[in-house]
């Protein structure tokens, strides 16, 4: 899940190093267009729905952060 | 004496606005007074009434409605809260109830609003298309109806509180009374900060302490307001009437209007919010920043990350976001990828959601067609920057150019200082036609001359103008240290104790020797609290 996960960012920002970036949204490395285009391709590939309220620098500061918000929707589903 | 006479005494008396001295000199003072001798847990209520004195001082009986809009806003979160509650409900069908109340809520809220504000406005817009289509209809009657202070911006808190109460960001307040503070606290009414009720509401029930630290960095923040709202917004203000009210003007004079209210503004609202900050700091209340160094943005899109920031952030959270991954518009984009493949489906979902949050934007600014406009054209700008910043870096790398080579930074500056002058000439013009007539005359009829030679003429004289550039530069020499990201306040309490006193005197003695007061200006006026 990891690899797909940092497939799908460093899709959309080749330019972030996302394995040791922690400060992803509070930092505004990441912004609001990318953070949705991530959103789309997460729903797609891990056929989860991924709602406004899932939508903080928590869930999306990090890519650890990222993996656990995923797991936790698919759990969910 | 009734209650109405007793309203009205005090409206006529009183003017508490944020940057008169009635509001920092005896207002502020009486309520750290009260809020000091009473016991923690009940300061919040020290609090809420002097909200409300300060609101009834503004706007009189409109308050009513403000009461009105507290106790609906608190009612329909514990709606919400009771729906989450509700164990016996089914996971859809919990889902579907608790947005049917979230829904109804946030359309109450706006349709006050709107009735408010936009009746006129949306009631005369319809019968003008209506007469254009030659069918005879009978004109429009204004209502001008009043809104009171602040609505736009406590609509806003209202609409945030809910939808987090729906996300289940934060939990229903139980108590009326914290949810009326959070909605009217008083040194955010006017002009915001937008406050999100999970930030403040640790701070601003729990009663703390009135502190030396927070006190002395409170009055410093309210002076660093002043000096911005007094020094150089106020010496500004008549010359930007003077000048946008003439009749005939040249290019040059279009230009320099443009940048003059540039100027006004920015020291005009983010003075206040200054003070505003101050004026939270001494109860302990920590408020987000409203401003960071607008100027040195890169684009348009960073411009609006710097400025009016929580106004900025709403609109991400409650609009931007909730729009670009609704399910409609997730649709649309899987469709627009099998069609047209990956580069249009990713823009789709935010282009459609920015071009709500830009027109949202332009309205919340008051029914005007320049605000609108001036929504608009933040949308096409910063559409076409997303559009075009793959291709532009692509061109650097070609050019071996990257973003921090200086023909770059200037490019950028250059562009970024006309885009926003180009936004506020119009957001400032009276009419469309006027703003359309300006730009035009920049490009057609520029004249220095007719500037160089008119300078007397609007209102300020050369003691105005010095005043204004040497306290503009000084400001402009902290926001660079700011952007620089210079300790500023550690470097300034490690100075010996005369320094500092001599600087915090020589800024207050400038306020007042310096400062615009007196006849032709307006001190009480502040740009960002007709909105």
């Amino acid at each position: 899940m990891r690899e797909k996960i940092l497939e799908i960012l460093t899709e959309v920002r080749p330019d972030i190093d996302f394995e040791n970036e922690t400060e992803l949204v509070s930092g505004n490395i990441l912004e609001s267009f990318d953070i949705v285009q991530i959103v789309a391709e997460l729903d797609d590939e891990f056929d989860i729905e991924i709602s406004p309220k899932d939508l903080t620098a928590e869930n999306f500061n990090s890519l650890d952060a990222l993996e656990e918000l995923i797991e936790r929707l698919s759990g969910e589903g | 004496m009734s209650i109405g006479l007793f309203i009205e005494c005090i409206r006529l008396w009183w003017d508490p606005v944020y940057s008169t001295w009635m509001f920092f000199a005896l207002f502020l003072p009486v309520v750290i007074l009260l809020y000091t001798i009473v016991k923690e847990e009940k300061r919040y209520l020290v609090l809420l009434f002097s909200s409300w004195f300060f609101f009834i001082s503004l706007s009189g009986w409109l308050f009513i409605i403000h009461l009105a809009e507290t106790v609906f806003t608190w009612k329909t979160a514990l709606s919400i809260q009771a729906v989450s509650d509700d164990q016996s409900l089914k996971r859809k069908e919990k889902s579907a109830k608790k947005k049917g109340v979230l829904v109804k809520g946030i359309l109450c809220l706006i349709f006050i609003l709107f009735i408010l504000k936009y009746l006129d406005f949306t009631g005369s817009g319809i019968i003008r298309i209506i007469h254009l289509l030659h069918i005879p209809f009978p004109e429009w009657r204004m209502l001008n109806i009043i809104a009171p202070v602040g609505i736009s911006y406590f609509t806003l808190e209202a609409v945030s509180y809910l939808a987090d109460v729906y996300w289940e960001k934060t939990a229903a307040e139980k108590s009326y009374s914290k949810v009326a503070l959070y909605m009217g606290f008083f040194p955010t009414l006017i002009e915001g900060p937008i406050t999100r009720f999970s930030d403040i509401k640790d701070s601003l029930f729990k009663g703390l302490p009135v502190t030396y630290d927070n006190l002395t960095a409170g009055y410093q923040r309210i002076l660093l307001g002043l000096f911005k709202k007094l020094m150089i917004a106020d010496h500004l203000a008549p010359a930007v009437d003077i000048v946008y009210g003439l009749d005939e003007m040249k290019g040059s004079i279009a230009l320099f209007a443009a940048i003059i209210f540039t100027v006004q503004e920015y020291m005009d609202f983010s003075g206040s919010i200054d003070i505003v900050i101050g004026a939270a700091r001494i109860f302990g209340v920590g408020l987000k920043e409203n401003f960071r160094q607008p100027f040195f943005a890169k684009n348009a899109s960073d411009f609006w990350h710097r400025w009016h920031i929580t106004l900025g952030t709403f609109f991400r959270d409650y609009v931007f976001y909730p729009v670009s991954v609704s399910k409609g518009v997730m649709k649309l984009s899987k469709k627009m990828k099998d069609r047209f493949g990956m580069e249009v489906s990713r823009l789709t979902g935010p282009s459609i959601a920015i071009f709500c949050v830009w027109i949202l934007n332009g309205i919340w600014h008051g029914p005007k067609w320049t605000y609108i406009f001036y929504g608009l054209y933040y949308f096409v700008l910063i559409f076409t920057e997303n559009l075009l910043e793959k291709p532009f870096l692509s061109l650097l790398s070609r050019l071996k150019m990257d973003e921090t080579s200086v023909p770059v930074r200037i490019f950028r500056s250059v562009k970024l200082f006309f885009i926003v002058i180009f936004g506020e000439m119009f957001f400032r013009a009276e009419a469309m036609s006027q703003g359309i007539k300006m730009f035009t005359l920049i490009f057609t009829d520029f004249d220095p001359d007719a500037l160089l030679s008119g300078l007397g003429e609007y209102g300020m004289d050369y003691h105005d103008y010095l005043t204004v550039i040497v306290a503009f530069l000084l400001i402009m020499l902290f926001n660079v240290l700011k952007e620089k990201n210079v300790p500023i306040d550690r470097k300034f309490k490690a100075l010996p104790k005369p320094v500092r006193w001599a600087a915090w005197y020589v800024i207050i003695m400038s306020i007042v020797v310096f400062g615009a007061y007196g006849s032709g200006y307006d001190a009480a006026r502040m740009i960002y609290a007709k909105f």
